[in-house]
Parts: C-alpha cells; structure tokens; sequence
C-alpha cells in the first residue's frame, strides 16, 4: 500500500496510488489518519484527540471508531 | 489517389507551443487556416519534447465523382477522415491536430475546463460536456473578460501558471441565439457554417498564462427564470472535483496530488448554478471586482 497525506487548508488529503484514489477528510480525521502508524491503538488515538479538541470523550471515542472502520472499508488500514 | 484538379498544392506551416505544424492541402476554403486558427497560440515549449513535428494534409480527389468522398484528411500519411462534406474539414482538421498537440504536452497538467482572465487574474471553470462551460466562456468574453479556453486547461507544474489552449468555439445555432451571436462583435469572430456557429476570439482577446484565482464549477439547468448562485465550497472537494476532470492524472498520480494542492491553495473555490445568462455573468464579474 502506497498511501499519502497532504494538508489543504483546514482539509486533509489521502492519496492511495494503488488505487488511484483520493479522499477528503477533516482536521479530525487527518489527526486520526496520522495516528495510524501502527504504534497507536484506537485508545489513544482517542487520547490524541482529546488532547487537540474540546470534545466529551465519549463523542471523541465515537468518532475514532467510526473513523476507524470508514479506513478499513476503504483498505486505508488494515482492521 | 489522384487530385482533383492540378491546382497548386499549398503549404502551411505553424507552431503552437513550439510544436512545428505543417499542411499541404488544395482545398481553397482551407487557405491560411493554419495560421487563423494558431496565430494566439502560445509560441513557446517551455519543456523541449524533442523532436517533435505533426504533418497533415488535407485533399481534394477525384473520388466525388465516382460517389465517394473527395475530401480526406491524412495525419503523418495515415488516412484519419473522409467526408463528402467540406465544410466539415476545418473542424476535424483542428479536432485532429489539437489532440496530437496534447499528447506532446503531457508535461503540463491537463484539465477538462474553461478559461479566461481579466486583469491579470485567472479563473477556470471545470465541468463535464454539458455543464454550461462553452455557454459561460462566451459570455465571459462579451463582459471583456479574455479568453484563454473553453475546453482545456494546461497548468505548468512549476510555475502553476494556466497556458492559453484558445482552440475556436463550436456553438449550436440554437445556443448562437442565447447568446445573441448573430453579429459581429469587437474582437470576437462569429462565423456562420451549416451546423453551428464557429466563436473565434480575435485582436488580442486571447490572455497571457495567467495564475487562477477562482476555480467555479458551473451546472446549467434548464430554468433560466431561476437565479444564478455563487456557493464557496472547500478546497478538498474543488480537489476531487477537478480529479474528475482532469485529462491526464494517470501520468502524473501522486505527482497530480501535489500539483492540484499547490495550485489550489491561492484560490478560491465555488459552484455556480447558473440561471439567465446575463445575470450569470454579471455576477461572476460583481464577485471579481469586490474581490
């Protein structure tokens, strides 16, 4: 997998040459995406999150998750 | 195959982004076409392709009479068009070249859109065939905008410069009169042919490469009683939107991400939902100046 991501504004870009595709995310999602380096599990990655934004945590957990599972059915990520 | 007659075969010859362009044709009508429908071109290749020439030649034969079409259009000796109708052979003759000059401009970034510029500030209005591009353009050109394209767009990677590609404008007659083309205007050369109407921006109305400023994705719709709408709209979709209309992305890949990044981060992006033409315009030009 050959993956990229660029910022664009306040927008996030991921390029997968293996596909040819591109996807647009927000700032959260761009955090989420770089915290997928495989050193982090999706509880910190919502550590992560909190840190950057004012967020309840149960909301915070909730958008990692689904965030989480839209880069898996998309093959971004391996589950 | 032999020609028609022993008129005297004419040779022209031109070059579009330093491209060299030769034609020999016997067919009248195509007199000096080269040179009207090249002359705002740009002169200059800023990446030397090598090499590179196109040939074609344009006949008249003896074949009408026999029933067959007399007129045919070869590109590098390869028969590629033959008609009875001869006012059909400027439009191929054209369709033919530009698309062999593209193909020896694949260093440039290649977008399905629309051009023009005013003061210096370039806007480009991407859409599939249908979305009111060539509608637009025109318009845009009776405001005083200048024309650099109602078709395509070449972004210099580096410079992100847009070049001009200002190939002539085919309106159906049926447009010609949305757009109130029945007679001449300054700078612009509206002619009249069997099927449609040929737009030429003449007399310096043809930009220089210009960087673009606004990136507006018209949609037309039947309405015309409904009004135009100007809705900004994020740099990450104007993205993905010029994806799809990009005419050379394979090439390019990550390379085109990075490209279309830097491209977009000056600009500002919108969809257009245009209504009366004029009102249309109008607007685009109100947003233009109160920027």
């Amino acid at each position: 997998m050959d993956i990229v991501y660029r910022e664009l504004g306040d927008e996030g870009i991921l390029y997968d040459s293996g596909t040819s595709t591109a996807h647009v995310m927000n700032a959260t999602s761009g955090l989420i995406w770089n915290c997928c380096d495989g050193r982090h599990d999706a509880r910190e990655i919502t550590e992560e999150v909190l840190r950057r934004y004012k967020v309840e945590r149960k909301v915070a957990q909730s958008d990692v998750e689904q965030t989480l599972n839209q880069f898996k059915k998309l093959q971004l990520i391996r589950g | 195959m032999p020609l028609k007659s022993l008129m005297e075969i004419e040779q022209q010859e031109c070059e579009p982004f330093g491209i060299k362009v030769h034609l020999k044709t016997n067919v009248k009508s195509l007199a000096n076409s080269l040179s009207s429908l090249y002359a705002d071109f740009p002169k200059e290749n800023h990446r030397n392709p090598g090499d590179c020439s196109l040939d074609y030649s344009v006949l008249e034969t003896e074949n009408g009479h026999r029933g067959k079409s007399p007129f045919v259009i070869f590109e590098d000796k390869r028969q590629v068009y033959k008609t009875k109708d001869e006012e059909m052979l400027l439009p191929y003759l054209e369709w033919f070249i530009n698309g062999a000059l593209l193909k020896r401009l694949d260093h440039l970034y290649q977008i399905h859109t629309g051009m023009v510029s005013k003061n210096g500030t370039g806007m480009i209005l991407p859409g599939p065939s249908g979305s009111g591009k060539t509608t637009l353009v025109i318009g845009l050109l009776k405001k005083g905008f200048r024309y650099l394209s109602d078709e395509i767009s070449l972004i210099d990677p580096e410079t992100l410069k847009i070049y001009p590609f200002p190939r002539s404008i085919f309106v159906s007659k049926k447009s010609a009169k949305v757009l109130s083309l029945s007679d001449h205007e300054a700078n612009i050369l509206i002619r009249e042919r069997k099927y449609n109407i040929e737009v030429r921006a003449n007399n310096g109305l043809v930009g220089d490469p210009v960087r673009a400023k606004y990136v507006i994705f018209p949609t037309y719709t039947r309405s015309s009683s409904r009004k135009p709408r100007l809705t900004a709209i994020s740099k990450g979709t104007a993205l993905i939107k010029i994806l799809r209309s990009s005419l050379n992305f394979p090439s390019y890949g990550q390379k085109g991400i990075d490209t279309l990044i830097r491209f977009l981060e000056k600009t500002e992006c919108f969809t257009l939902r245009m209504g009366d033409l004029k009102e249309t315009v109008d607007l685009l030009s109100a947003h233009l100046e109160k920027h």
